[in-house]
Parts: structure tokens; sequence; C-alpha cells
């Protein structure tokens, strides 16, 4: 309840304004309509901006309340305390190198950004290129190789079809020069009738990915709905409209 | 002539002077004998305005019997013009070369002449390879070796005397140009007659433009570089068609969308209402089943499949007090499918009295936890917080490596999209000893997370809103009587995957009709 408002309540006035805003968005359907369509248009920018801005307000917030002042600035604190002379090293130099990255939107200044760039490109690829080679490259292929867990004919005969996907797949991205002879124009025959299926199964995974992507829009569609709903058949029905 | 040249044309009384002083002024006893006999005699006429070809200072005059013969032929030319009768008696004494008077000099040109090779000495003091210089007959001079080495211009003597200036018309007289003052006029302005040939290589740009031979050494210097440096290299076919396969793809430019003008308006708004029709057709198909008690019955009661099933029992097996990870990775937009997910599991996890502790690798992350944290809070009446949010956690895969999960029971991973669980299945698996990895993901996010699921790298998943209400429901969290409200949103997305699929029947047979139609119109043009 707001104080000194009695009626009105807080999370009443926030589902009515995410109702509205909601409703700005979906007006951007009817942008096209003459007369009104540039309103719609209007209305849907309005909301746009709204979220931006609200979008980087919070990102800034986040930024000082989880980041800078928790991880710099308090730790510069507690090892200024401690006498901790590696924890404020490390701590400097954590700012000097966040500092030195602000200086990337100054072309004069730019090319003192590339340390922490590097710095972070580096770690970034670091990381990842392990990750990706344990967790994903040797982990997948361990999996697409192992027939231990096939229990069953159908399970066997997936097995085996994902690891013709799998080969096809990888053919379909391989580019072979056409017109040669001997053995390596037969290869590049070869490579051109796998590619086929290849292809094939990236239709197959493709419209996969497109129908959960579809299935995702419905969801959150059905979730605002579901969310502005009870509102719109409030006031429909403080209206007489719907019982 | 300009005047400053002119100033330089030698007239006869202020031609050059020649380089052996005409009166001694030395003491006569430091004359030699042979020039005693010359101080007594009265001063020879003055020699005509030509200049004379005197020995260089310090050289001693060879006697005329001394001279060779062919030097004599050169000093007594056939054509030269007879000595003027009121010649001085001593020139009998002179020497030979010494009495040929100096041929009249009515020809400017003889002028530039100011290096003249010394006459050599007597025969007898020649030395061998001068000897060798000599004219194999007599009478004829033999050229000397650099009469073979073409001089410059500016420095080459003419041979022969030009011919006497014309009068033009207005009775001026042309001047005789030296050569290497010739080859300073300006290109344009040389009469066709007089041009330069074309092996003088002119200078084709710049500032010496039009002059010939003004860089003669380039002609050299280029052809030291070796035979393979060309000035005008050869174009194979080959590289012609590549440069015109080039030039063609620099003259087509950036390929520009095209929109047609003649695109009426009635045909934007028919394009535009199509869109509209898609999309109320969907949104009543959702709303109407969202509507109470306008349940259409597409849907049963959900169950959880194999992968839910162990995602179940594993926060089932927890034991009060376990410390379990859960990292929101998605933020408002993808709240409303996500959300459904994470009040499940957090349900679950509160009647399983864990100790949670949520971060996020997406910034807007912890704000979306802490909406789900509060109800869940709500729904289960504690007064004491369950869950610790930690908040966002930068640097994304980088930040998974550098995320102590030893202390934890196990990560449960909520996925909108399909690079964090990736990032999570990649650190966790590279780690050893890491807790079992658990997820819920989108719908959209589940093709490239299943092969995780299918390795082993996650345990357990749920995926999107169907396994999250079956979770609800094997949970038991559904009162009595709400069954429909919890299936109304699958029961909403079933409408409108139907809906969906009649709109792409109609628009199939639409698309058939008038691209029949069209085909037949074509047909009937082209008859």
């Amino acid at each position: 309840m707001i104080p000194g408002m009695p009626g009105l309540d807080i999370d009443l006035i926030g589902t009515a304004v995410a109702a509205v805003l909601t409703f700005f968005v979906f007006s951007y359907l009817l942008g096209d309509l003459p007369g009104l369509g540039p309103l719609f248009k209007f209305f849907y920018r309005l909301t746009m901006h709204v979220l931006v801005g609200a979008g980087v307000a919070y990102a800034l917030i986040v930024a000082w309340w989880s980041i800078l002042y928790p991880r710099v600035f308090l730790r510069l604190v507690e090892a200024r305390a401690t006498d901790n002379i590696s924890g404020m090293g490390i701590a400097i130099a954590g700012a000097v190198l966040g500092v030195l990255l602000l200086t990337k939107g100054i072309r004069s200044l730019a090319p003192l950004g590339n340390i922490s760039t590097a710095y972070l490109i580096g770690v970034g690829i670091g990381v990842a290129t392990g990750g990706a080679v344990i967790g994903t490259l040797h982990a997948q292929s361990q999996a697409t190789a192992t027939f231990s867990s096939a229990r069953s004919v159908p399970d066997l005969l997936l097995l085996f079809l994902g690891g013709l996907g799998t080969l096809a797949v990888l053919a379909s991205f391989t580019f072979t020069a056409t017109g040669r002879k001997g053995l390596g124009g037969l290869w590049a025959r070869v490579v051109q009738v796998i590619s086929v299926f290849g292809r094939f199964f990236l239709y197959i995974a493709l419209g996969a990915a497109f129908a959960g992507v579809y299935v995702a829009g419905v969801s959150v569609l059905v979730g605002r709905l579901q969310a502005i709903l009870p509102l719109v058949l409030n006031a429909l029905a403080r209206l007489g409209i719907w019982q | 002539m300009p005047d400053w040249l002119a100033q330089l044309t030698p007239t006869p009384a202020t031609g050059p002077e020649p380089l052996a002083p005409a009166t001694p002024t030395v003491a006569e006893t430091d004359l030699p004998e042979w020039l005693k006999g010359f101080a007594a005699q009265p001063p020879a006429p003055s020699a005509p305005s030509a200049p004379v070809k005197t020995p260089f200072v310090g050289e001693q005059a060879p006697a005329p019997e001394e001279l060779p013969a062919w030097l004599k032929d050169i000093s007594s030319p056939q054509g030269a013009p007879p000595a003027p009768a009121a010649a001085p008696q001593a020139l009998a004494e002179m020497p030979e070369w010494l009495k040929e008077p100096e041929p009249p000099a009515p020809a400017s040109s003889q002028v530039a002449a100011p290096f003249v090779e010394p006459v050599p000495p007597g025969t007898g003091e020649l030395p061998a390879w001068l000897k060798e210089l000599e004219p194999s007959e007599a009478g004829a001079p033999r050229p000397g070796r650099f009469a073979e080495a073409p001089l410059p211009p500016a420095l080459s003597v003419p041979e022969e005397a030009p011919p006497p200036p014309t009068p033009s018309e207005g009775g001026l007289v042309a001047a005789q140009l030296p050569s290497w003052l010739e080859a300073l006029r300006p290109k344009e302005l040389v009469p066709t007659s007089t041009a330069p040939k074309e092996e003088e290589s002119a200078e084709a740009e710049g500032i010496l433009a039009g002059l010939y031979g003004a860089l003669p050494a380039t002609t050299v210097a280029w052809q030291s570089l070796g035979a393979g440096i060309s000035m005008r290299p050869e174009i194979t076919p080959d590289d012609l068609a590549r440069a015109g396969a080039l030039q063609e793809l620099l003259a087509r430019g950036a390929a520009t969308p095209v929109y047609r003008e003649g695109t009426s308006r009635a045909q934007r708004l028919w394009s535009s209402s199509q869109r509209l029709f898609v999309f109320l057709v969907i949104a009543a198909a959702v709303v109407v089943s969202l509507l109470p008690g306008m349940s259409l019955g597409l849907v049963g009661m959900p169950e959880l499949a194999e992968a839910g099933d162990k995602m179940y029992g594993s926060i089932d097996r927890l034991k009060p007090g376990d410390p379990v990870l859960v990292a929101f990775d998605y933020d408002a937009t993808q709240s409303p499918e996500m959300d459904t997910q994470a009040r499940a599991v957090m349900r679950h996890l509160s009647t399983r009295q864990a100790h949670v502790s949520v971060v996020s690798l997406y910034a807007a992350g912890p704000a979306a936890a802490q909406v789900v944290i509060s109800e869940t809070n709500r729904l289960m009446s504690t007064t004491v917080p369950f869950a610790a949010n930690l908040g966002y956690v930068p640097g994304q895969a980088t930040a998974v490596a550098f995320v102590n999960t030893a202390p934890y029971s196990m990560v449960i991973e909520l996925a909108a999209t399909p690079d964090t669980l990736r990032w999570w299945a990649e650190q966790l698996t590279a780690r050893p000893g890491a807790p079992p990895l658990l997820a819920g993901v989108s719908a959209q996010a589940e093709p490239m997370s299943l092969p995780y699921l299918q390795s082993q790298q996650v345990k357990g998943m749920i995926v999107g809103i169907r396994d999250a209400v079956a979770y609800e429901l094997k949970l038991g969290s559904v009162r009595q009587g709400e069954e429909p409200q919890t299936l109304a949103p699958l029961e909403s997305i079933a409408t409108a995957n139907v809906a969906l699929i009649g709109l792409i029947l109609l628009g199939g047979l639409v698309q058939l009709v008038s691209g029949s139609g069209s085909r037949s119109r074509d047909g009937r043009r082209h008859k």
C-alpha cells in the first residue's frame, strides 16, 4: 500500500505500468496503419527508450554495487587496514586496467586501452580454449564414439545415425576442387556425396532450432499475457463487461 | 636572341683574349732564345676576331720542323682563307703554325671552343700511346680516342660552320643558337625540322618536359639494372583479364537494397495487415486458453521425461543444509518462460532445506533471481531467507572458471541460451572433482543443450514450460483445484501451435492458388 493513498497498491501500479508498456510494444504491429500508424510507432519507440534507459541505469548500479565497490574499494580498504601489500597491489592493478579500458573511447588515448584489452583477450582465450578442448571437443567426441551406452538395437541405430550425421555435417563444410583426376578426384566425389547427407542433417537441426525459438517466443507471450490478463479482466469486470 | 645571350657573343673588339700574353711583360733576360727574336720585332697586326688556337701557358711551342705531317695538315687546311696581304715581315721567322693566319670568324658559333687539345710536341717526343693515335695515312687526321664518345650537346663542338643567317622579313637576323641552348628551347616552340631525334629520350613530364637529353644518366642507369626491368613492361592477357575483372568489381559498387518504387500504399497496407492478421490469430489463441473456463482440453497432465526425473531425483536426495549453487543466467526478456522453471526448482530446494547461493553471469540476472526468491519465501512462509543472492559475476566463461564450486553439492544452471550452459559444462568438466551439473533450459536452447545431457556432462535437465509444469505437478505443489490454472500456459501454447499450423496451411494454400494464377497469366503472356 502507498502511504496516504489507501486503495492503491504498488504492485497494482507496477502491473498496470507493465501492461501499458506491453501494449505499447505490441503497437508496433499497428505502425503501418493509416492515420494512427505514426502514433503507434511513437509508443513503440517510447517503450524501447524506457527499456534501454532502465537497462543501462540498472547495469551501472550493478557494476558499482557488485564489482567496483566490493572488489576494488573494499579490498583496498581492507588491504590497507591489514597491511596486505599483495592484496593492495592486485586491487590497484585491476583498477588501473579498468581505467585504461575507459581510454578506448578517446582516440588519442585509445592505444593505452590495448593493455587491458590484451589482458582480457589473453585470459579469455586461454580459459575458453581449455574448456572447449576438454569440455566439448574431447567429451563430445568420446560420447559420439561410445557404443557401450547402447542398450538396445534402436539405441545402437541412433548412435550410428548420430555418428554418421556428425561426419556428414563436417563433410558438408569441406570444400574440394572439382575436375581433379585420380585419387583426389575420387575423394572429392565421395565428400560431395556425403555432404549431401550432411546438408540434410543440417536442415533438420535448423528446423528444430527454429521450432525451439518459436516455442520460446510463444512461451514469453503466454507469460506476459498471463501476467496482465488478471488486471485487464478486473478492469473489465468493474466496467461490467466481464464477469 | 636575348640580350644576355647577345652579350656573350664575341665581337672583334672584345674577343676572347688568348691565354698567352700578347705583350711580353717579362724581362728580356728571362725570355728564351727563340722568343727574344720576337721581342725585337714590331708588334704583329691584330689578329682576326676569331679565337686563336693557342697552346696552353707554359707549353713550349714546337718548332716547325718538329711538327708531324698530320699536324701540319691540320694547321693549314685547304679551305682556309689566304693570309692578309699586309703580313708583317716577322712572320717569316715565325713557326709555321703561327704563321698561318687564323681563319676568319664570321660565325659566332666558333666561340664555343673553349677546350682545345694542345698541340702535341714533336713526334720524337710522343709517348707510345700517343703515337698510336697518329693517322695511318698522311693527311688524314685520325680522330682521337675521345672523338668516338658522343659528347652531350652542351659540350659538343660543331664541326662544320652553320649556314649564314638569313634575314627575316622584319630585317632581323635569326640567331644561331648553339646546340646545347637549342635543346633548352620549349618543346612547343621547336620546329619540326629542328626537333631532335627520338633516340635522345625527351623528358615527358615534370619541369624538364620537352627537354632532350636532360637526364642522360637515366638511360645508363636503367640499363645497368638488368634486362628484366623495362620502362614499358609487357602485359600478359591473363593480367589484362584479371585487371578487367577487378575493374568490373570496382565499377559495380556496393550492393544496396533496392526498394520498388511502384509499391502502392494499398500493397504496403495489405502486407502489414498480413502480419497483423497472424499476430491476432496467435494472440487470440493464446488469450482464449488463458481465460477461466475456456480450456480446450488439448493437453493432459504432463509427466517428466527421463532427464527431468534425474534432475528431480538429484535434488530430492539433498540433505538439509547441503549447499547448492544456482545460476540465474537469464534476464527480464526471458523471465516469463524461465521463471516457471526457477519457481519449481527453488521451491523444491526450499522443501529440501538446502542452503542456496544464487549467482548470475548476466548483469540483469540478480534482479530476476530476486523476484523468484521473494516469491518462494512468500509461498513457503519462511521468515529466514533460504537463498543468498551473491549477485552478478562478470567474465562469462572466465567467471565460471574462477567460481569456487568445491563447497557445493551441486550446481543448477538456469539457462535461456545455450552459451551459458556450455560455459558451465565445459569448465566443470575440465575441473576434477567438480559437483554434478543440473540444468533448466528454455525451449530455444534445447537443441544445443541436449549433447551435454547425452554425454553425461549434465546429469539432469528440464526444458521449457512443459517440463516446469510437470516438475510442479510431481513436486505436489499444485493444490487441489488449481490444476487447470497450472495447465493454462501449456494449453495456451498448444492452442497457439494449432493456430500456427492452420496459418501455415492457409498460407500455403493461398500461395498455391496465387502461384498457379500468376503462372497461368505468364503462360498467356508468353503465348
